[in-house]
């Protein structure tokens, strides 16, 4: 596969605020690449200086083989930006600000016409095409958002946190557009600070934190970066405290915690851990209410890796 | 042509201000050069009057005959409710009865209870019918004092008080060359006021950090957006500018000759500069508020300053010497002496350096404009 984007030593700082910290990325056509990090790690920071929107201190950025720069023209018009804030203009119908941008693009009138179709169709706007913007829902302004971006029929697509601040129902319809363009031979960047829907989608990712990139992989190469597999929780558990000394005794047990009737057992490999758990509770007749075992998550990857959780360093 | 064209679309959207702006303009010129060319005659006031001569003698006649001249007289019957019902409903404004003994009375020079009247209020009316028979009273009086009889006094009086007045009003002389310097005088704040109020909206969205980006990340080059506003903002001002050109050549066509072209070249200038300092403020601003402030500060700040409002004669030397700055002087001191007004006479020489110097604001604001949108860009 060939590399669409190469960002080589990327440094960025606002006066003492180092806000991208030599960052290297390569990015392979046909990906779904995920850019995970709290707000304020230097996501879209990196993602304006891979568009030349910002001048960068130090490092290179090479797309579709090519040194990007701001006159690099002839690589623009193969990229779809979709940004994090909602750009279209209020006065313009839904039709209008799609063959406004697209036509930024685009040239050739009959051939416009027929991207602008697409593109409706795609997102789903074909009943508010005469609308304007201050009339349709935060959902339908976003999937309008994302039209703008990719009427031209991209080959990169680049998603700076599209689903900010939309319905889950929305969000969904969203994700599987995405999953679509890429499926239809866009290579895609996505950032985002929910771990969710970069899991979902993201065929690689990169966390970064701080300015830096502090781990790179598939979902599945990620995780096993943690020492933690498996999390056992088992609410409405009545026991006593002393029984945690042989439950972290088990094997396998990383950790264990009880507190307000709730019992969590981490563990770090194994198999039938919580066939283990639960042997345990019934020896000493300890009653209990649900029961869940979680597989490790990009959350944990983050926390493990930073000493942080990623919710906690949002905001 | 995108930017261009969509500078068009949202210029559609925000045309409002202009309109207002270039509408109310128009329409107050207009009502006052129309109002300047009336022509008004004199007519007299006539009253609707009846009268009852119950004396019947040649005095009384010719008392009736006097007063009924110049008015209109409504045969009504002497009776007191239907003269009420006829004042009630204005049929008449003023009832006289000459009472009986009015030729012995007035032949012994005595003017009390001569007549009786009825009306139903006072009013101006009233004032006139009752001035009309006091002075035919006094003057009969007058005259029989000086040994005529009551007829030849009663005659002679009313050949006294045919002499009218002419009344003639003054016409209002202001010729249409006059009226044209005054609609090129406040042109500049209407000018300004109608592009800035709408062409600073539609560049301030047009340069919206959200939709500038998109635009950048775009294969459009830079020179080709700007192009479009360019573009767009000059098809507005000549627009706007135009309309105002019409109207006055519409209203004052005849005096559209000659040393107006200088009018219309300063009028121009101006245009370009107001388009010019549109380009540069929403290159600083981004708040639709903060524009109107400007607009308003700016634009009635150097009107009353520069001499738009106020002429310059009657405007301090400290004043004038702060105004220098503003191409708004340098308009007013060119239009001044383009139609010799304020005392100043046509001097060509005074007037292609007053437009020079416009050119030099204009140069001058264009550059800056230039600098704040290169600057934007680079921070965006």
């Amino acid at each position: 596969m060939e590399t669409v984007v190469k960002i080589s030593g990327l440094v960025k700082s606002y006066k003492e605020l180092t806000a991208v910290n030599d960052l290297d990325l390569e990015i392979k056509e046909g990906e779904v690449f995920g850019l995970l990090g709290p707000n304020g790690s230097g996501k879209s920071t990196t993602i304006n200086c891979l568009l030349s929107l910002l001048d960068f201190d130090k490092g290179d950025i090479e797309i579709f083989g090519k040194k990007m720069t701001p006159t690099a023209y002839d690589i623009k018009k193969d990229i779809g930006v979709i940004m994090q804030n909602v750009a279209v203009f209020e006065e313009l119908t839904v039709y209008e600000n799609i063959d406004y941008f697209c036509g930024l693009y685009v040239t050739d009138k009959a051939a416009r016409k027929q991207y602008v179709d697409d593109a409706i169709k795609f997102s789903g706007l074909e009943e508010f095409v005469k609308f304007r913007p201050k009339k349709l829902s935060g959902g339908l302004l976003r999937r309008l958002n994302i039209a703008c971006g990719i009427a031209h029929k991209p080959k990169l697509i680049i998603l700076d946190e599209p689903t900010v601040a939309v319905d889950p129902q929305s969000r969904n319809k969203i994700l599987e557009g995405i999953i679509e363009l890429n499926k239809n031979g866009a290579t895609v960047i996505y950032t985002s600070h929910y771990m969710e829907e970069v899991e979902q989608i993201c065929s690689r990712i990169a966390i970064i934190d701080k300015g830096r990139k502090i781990a790179e992989g598939t979902k599945e190469e990620l995780k096993k970066m943690v020492k933690n597999t498996e999390t056992i929780s088992i609410l409405a558990c009545e026991m006593e405290e002393s029984l945690l000394g042989e439950i972290n005794a088990l094997p396998h047990v990383l950790e264990s915690s009880y507190e307000d009737k709730k019992l969590v057992v981490h563990f770090s490999g194994g198999k039938h851990n919580l066939l283990r758990v639960l042997d345990c509770l019934q020896k000493h007749d300890v009653s209990f209410g649900r029961v869940y075992s979680e597989l490790p998550t990009l959350n944990d990857v983050f926390l493990e890796l930073t000493g942080t959780a990623l919710r906690d360093s949002e905001g | 042509m995108q930017v261009y064209k969509l500078f068009l679309k949202v210029l559609k959207k925000r045309l409002l201000p202009a309109i207002l702006f270039t509408g109310i303009f128009i329409l107050i010129l207009f009502s006052i050069s129309s109002s300047s060319s009336q022509t008004e005659t004199y007519k007299p006031s006539e009253l609707r009057l009846a009268i009852f001569d119950e004396d019947n003698t040649a005095a009384s006649k010719l008392a009736v005959k006097y007063i009924s001249k110049g008015n209109e007289i409504v045969k009504l019957e002497n009776d007191d409710d239907k003269l009420l019902d006829a004042l009630y409903y204005t049929t008449i404004h003023y009832a006289i009865t000459v009472n009986e003994g009015f030729e012995q009375k007035l032949s012994r020079g005595e003017t009390d209870d001569l007549f009786t009247v009825r009306y139903v209020h006072e009013n101006y009316s009233n004032a006139l019918a009752d001035s009309k028979m006091n002075e035919y009273v006094k003057t009969v009086s007058a005259y029989i004092k000086t040994g005529q009889d009551i007829e030849t006094a009663s005659k002679s009086a009313a050949k006294t008080l045919a002499v009218h007045t002419k009344v003639s009003y003054q016409q209002d002389t202001r010729s249409s060359e006059e009226m044209l310097s005054f609609f090129f005088q406040y042109l500049p704040y209407v000018l300004f006021s109608a592009v800035l109020s709408s062409l600073g909206p539609v560049l301030i969205i047009l340069n919206k950090k959200e939709v500038k980006d998109r635009t950048h990340c775009s294969s459009i080059k830079p020179s080709q957006e700007t192009l479009g506003k360019i573009l767009g903002a000059v098809t507005f001002v000549c627009a706007v500018w135009a309309v105002f050109m019409i109207a006055g050549l519409y209203k004052f066509g005849s005096a559209y000759t000659g040393k107006v072209g200088y009018a219309v070249a300063n009028s121009v200038i101006y245009a370009a500069f107001s388009a010019g300092l549109s380009i540069l403020v929403s290159a600083l601003v981004s708040n639709d508020n903060v524009l109107n402030v400007i607009v308003q500060i700016f634009g009635l700040g150097s009107s009353f300053l520069c001499g738009v409002f106020v002429p310059q004669e009657f405007l301090g030397s400290g004043v004038l010497t702060a105004a220098r700055v503003l191409p708004a002087y340098w308009y007013i001191r060119a239009n001044n002496s383009i139609f010799s007004l304020s005392d100043t006479v046509f001097d060509k020489g005074e007037i292609m350096m007053c437009l020079g110097i416009e050119i030099g604001f204009v140069a001058v604001i264009f550059a800056a404009a230039f600098i704040a949108t290169k600057l934007s860009r680079r921070k965006a």
